[in-house]
């Protein structure tokens, strides 16, 4: 996965140079051993199967927590076909977007980068002419990821758009923490299990030509009846076939873990929907999904949303900005556990 | 990773073994609101009658696991120690100042006198070997004591050492058992459950008036490595308020096959070979019946038991083997209970790690013989106990098995001798009597059971613990016998699967045969399929099947039709499709002369 990049991108230098405020010494993250290569440290995506629940939201507000936690965040829009982020900023129409990367040859990630006026947090916006940019190609989405990849940041941000197309679940699944927002009813719970479903199994596909097992997984995808249900009877077969393989295949699906955050909680009952969804998940398919926490329904952010502030900013005492910055400490409390790079 | 219809009980409703009851009851509320059909957690999550399975298993798990005796059935089958049939009221550090405390007065007594009548000092536990175990064994094991001692706070004191101590030891056995938990259950579910039939009978302690109840508890721990067995024996004669005295041997684990064993125990006879090397050997306190009148013996049941594999040589031991002092009594038959008097008693040495205690091995020699009137079995254990201050002392596994017929009683010895080498143990079988040769160290015993057996024998396993919920020793029979059963239902069970395994033969088949209708017809025959049946399954239609397997060449459809329809049939009758499609066109073509 990791490709270098041609040139690391300044991102959080450019933005501190246009904000006027001393420059931080940007740092160059990746394991040690790497050297200079750049990558963001970590990848968050966020995603949810489902419109409408607040992906955006949270990926907004994530950022902003993260960047006054002290790290540098980059923001990418990669709802490629109902870009919002920037609005959830007061970024305004942005005069660089993802789509003028993605046209243009020789673009660099670092020419469409944009400030938010938040400090350490800088923004990609998502394609906002070109109508057809929903539909990427598969090399302009390789492109894409590779790039990204090679982003010079502490904290990459995607915020991915609804549905489960393949173009949405290659960036959740390539992220070190994908975060599956959840509103408590049953559409929403249903568009996440199946997004996570779609997540699990596209992992799968990327890794059968490396096991072999090409047909199990597309047996798998096929939900014709009597065909392969769920990772235990993808795993079963593998395991038929070759048990090494189907140990180290387990060991790495365990590895890519979802993370749920729960938001528009309204009733206490509501926060815990998060732990109940992830001991079902783990019930049925033996795989591990953590609660980070749920947001409780604030009136306050959506009143940001309209002011087209992230609420943190601009009510940062408010329910859903704490419970907001509770996730964003567990995060990082995770990835300060977790020393060991993720490449 | 596995699916919910594989997990067992314990991790269907989320909790860990040790789960008192109260929280198995709140975790299946818990599981059964989150899981209920309106919740949002599972919603779209699976098929509507996969979460109704799931619930009819919580359901089922919670009724097993919150029926004390289904529960404790249910840990046996899983190889799982019984530890947690009483709940633990007794925080664990109470329990090890307990049972320092007892130690230190067992030392005491011991020090006065070592053959009394009656022996009360039970030997020790020395906390050091407690500190041995890993922590969380040792977490159990003194739970366990906890809740032994618990169990049987009405008695007297000397019942509450002594079961404590038995508590303890048990304890101990438990953890070993766990350690090996996936050897056991690896090996074979006859296995587990001729364990689980061991399990004795603990008797509850009854009138100190009566009799005068030890229990004799030796046991040798198994180290991790498989080379060394378990064994437990405990021997507790109680008196139970009945005029009938019973003496219950329990017998030791090692005559089924323990955890700890696995290589022995895979062949199924229950053999373990092992040596034992024990670490941690329990006291023992001895028994014996005092006032039994004779008149009883006809009515009582004795079992002797036996056996002990005790310590290793200490030099064996990884740690610098302590024994302690056993003290052994041998208490013949006390003058009121002439002859059939039941005495057990049993010796150990105690090896434990760290301090180094000159402590008198004992030497056990027990020879039951009671003559049982009902149940025809008796047995009278005389065991002679000599202690002798070595402090380092190495005992050796013995073991007895009494079997006793009614006719012919016989009578088995046991002998503890402080031997480097563990002896082994000859179990005695009478089959139409079914009794319980018990074994240890290195000898394999056999282990026969037999259902009628079961009465007799008690095998003396963690589960045992005298515990007010625990079992009477009048359960004792309907126990044995459910286990008996259940030992022999999972011997049928294995069959059965074995058998199912196997399908049909199918007719030997020459590498180079062709397959023709005929062949292809005397196949199916062979797996017992109608030609209907096949053709549902595959859903090709029979007349075509019928066509096949009458080489109507001109009848069966184009080339590719035909050849899908060779290939599913081939499959369905576990035949290579690609061999056999090609086979039978190739005859096709040259038969028929088209194509």
């Amino acid at each position: 996965m990791g490709v270098p990049m041609p040139k690391p991108s300044r991102a959080p230098l450019a933005e501190a140079r246009a904000l006027g405020t001393p420059i931080p010494e940007v740092r160059v993250s990746g394991p040690p051993g790497l050297g200079s290569r750049p990558r963001p440290k970590r990848i968050i995506a966020v995603g949810g199967g489902k419109g409408g629940i607040g992906k955006s939201m949270v990926s907004a507000n994530l950022g902003v927590a993260l960047a006054q936690a002290g790290m540098n965040v980059l923001l990418v829009d990669a709802d490629l076909g109902g870009a919002n982020l920037h609005t959830c900023l007061g970024v305004g129409q942005p005069e660089a977007t993802l789509s003028d990367f993605l046209r243009k040859n020789k673009a660099r990630l670092e020419d469409v980068i944009v400030p938010t006026g938040v400090p350490r947090l800088s923004l990609i916006a998502g394609a906002q002419d070109a109508l057809d940019a929903a539909n990427l190609k598969y090399a302009q989405k390789q492109k894409l990821l590779k790039t990204l990849m090679g982003a010079t940041a502490d904290y990459l941000i995607l915020d991915l758009g609804a549905g489960t197309s393949f173009n949405t679940i290659d960036f959740f699944i390539m992220a070190d923490h994908g975060l599956l927002v959840v509103l408590p009813e049953p559409t929403s719970v249903e568009n996440a299990y199946r997004f996570a479903k779609a997540a699990f199994f596209r992992r799968l596909q990327q890794m059968e030509a490396e096991y072999g097992i090409q047909d199990v997984v597309d047996s798998a995808l096929t939900t014709r009846e009597g065909s392969l249900r769920t990772l235990h009877d993808v795993l079963g077969q593998v395991r038929r076939k070759d048990p090494v393989a189907a140990e180290r295949l387990e060991r790495e699906l365990a590895e890519f873990r979802i993370r749920l955050i729960v938001n528009q909680a309204r009733t206490d009952a509501d926060l815990s929907v998060g732990a109940a969804v992830a001991a079902a998940w783990k019930k049925f398919f033996g795989i591990d999904m953590d609660d980070l926490g749920a947001i409780r329904y604030d009136d306050e952010a959506w009143r940001a949303v309209r002011k087209r502030r992230p609420v943190l900013i601009e009510r940062p005492d408010s329910p859903a900005a704490t419970a907001i910055q509770r996730i964003a400490s567990r995060l990082l409390a995770l990835d300060g556990s977790d020393t060991s790079p993720n490449p | 990773m596995k699916p919910f219809a594989q997990q067992t009980y314990y991790e269907i409703l989320e909790v860990p073994v040790t789960a008192p009851m109260e929280d198995i009851h709140a975790a299946y509320k818990r599981l059964m609101e989150l899981y209920a059909p309106d919740s949002i957690a599972v919603y779209a999550l699976v098929d509507p009658d996969q979460v109704d399975a799931l619930r009819a298993r919580m359901t089922e798990a919670m009724e097993i696991l919150t029926e004390p005796d289904l529960r404790v059935e249910y840990d046996k089958d899983l190889g799982l120690p019984a530890l947690r049939l009483v709940e633990a009221a007794t925080p664990a550090p109470s329990a090890v100042e307990r049972a320092a405390e007892s130690l230190s007065t067992a030392v005491a007594e011991k020090r006065d006198g070592a053959v009394t009548a009656e022996t009360k000092g039970a030997p020790t536990e020395p906390p050091v070997a407690v500190e041995e175990e890993k922590p969380e064994k040792r977490r159990r094991s003194a739970e366990d004591a906890g809740e032994a001692s618990n169990g049987v706070t009405s008695t007297g004191v000397q019942d509450f050492r002594a079961s404590f101590f038995t508590g303890f030891s048990l304890g101990y056995v438990t953890s070993s058992f766990q350690m090996s938990p996936a050897m056991g259950s690896a090996v074979d579910v006859s296995a587990a459950m001729s364990r689980a039939e061991s399990a004795s009978s603990e008797a509850p302690v009854a009138n100190a008036s009566a009799t005068e109840g030890g229990a004799v508890d030796a046991r040798s721990r198994g180290g991790t490595h498989g080379e060394a067995a378990t064994s437990s024996a405990g021997v507790e004669p109680r008196a139970v308020s009945a005029p009938t005295a019973v003496a219950n041997g329990l017998q030791d684990a090692g005559s089924t096959p323990l955890p700890g064993d696995a290589a022995g125990q895979g062949s199924g006879e229950g053999t373990v070979a092992a040596e034992a090397r024990s670490r941690a050997v329990s006291p023992a306190p001895q028994a014996h019946a005092l006032s039994v009148p004779p008149s009883a013996t006809t009515t009582v049941a004795e079992v002797a038991s036996e056996a002990h594999a005790l310590a290793a040589s200490p030099s064996a031991t990884t740690m610098g083997a302590e024994v302690v002092a056993s003290e052994a009594q041998a208490m013949p038959a006390s003058p009121s209970a002439p002859m059939p008097a039941p005495e057990a008693v049993v010796s150990h040495p105690q090896a434990s790690a760290s301090t180094p205690v000159a402590v008198p091995p004992a030497q056990v020699h027990a020879s039951p013989a009671q003559p049982v009137a009902s149940t025809g079995v008796m047995a009278s254990a005389q065991v002679e106990a000599s202690v002798v201050a070595a402090p380092a002392s190495q005992a050796a596994a013995t073991n007895t098995a009494p079997a006793v017929v009614a006719s012919a009683p016989v009578t088995a010895q046991v002998e503890v001798s402080p031997a480097p080498q563990p002896v082994a143990t000859t179990p005695v079988v009478a089959p139409p009597v079914s009794q319980i040769a018990s074994q240890v160290a290195d000898a394999p015993p056999v282990v026969t059971q037999t259902p009628a057996s079961s009465e007799l024998a008690l095998a003396s396993r963690p589960a045992s613990r005298p515990s007010p919920g625990g079992r009477r020793l009048g359960d004792a029979q309907v126990l044995s016998q459910d286990a008996a059963i259940a030992t022999a239902e999972a011997a049928m069970a294995q069959v059965a699967a074995r058998v199912r395994e196997v399908r049909p033969r199918i007719p030997d088949i020459p590498s180079d045969a062709e397959f023709n209708g005929e062949l292809l017809r005397r196949v199916r025959e062979a797996r017992g399929y109608t030609l209907q049946q096949v053709a549902d399954r595959t859903r090709i239609s029979s007349r075509h099947l019928e066509n096949v397997e009458a080489d109507r060449y001109t009848a069966l459809p184009a080339q590719v039709y035909l050849r899908g329809i060779l290939m599913n049939l081939a499959r369905e009758l576990g035949l290579d499709p690609l061999r056999v499609s090609r086979s039978y066109l190739a005859l096709a073509f040259e038969k028929s002369g088209k194509k």
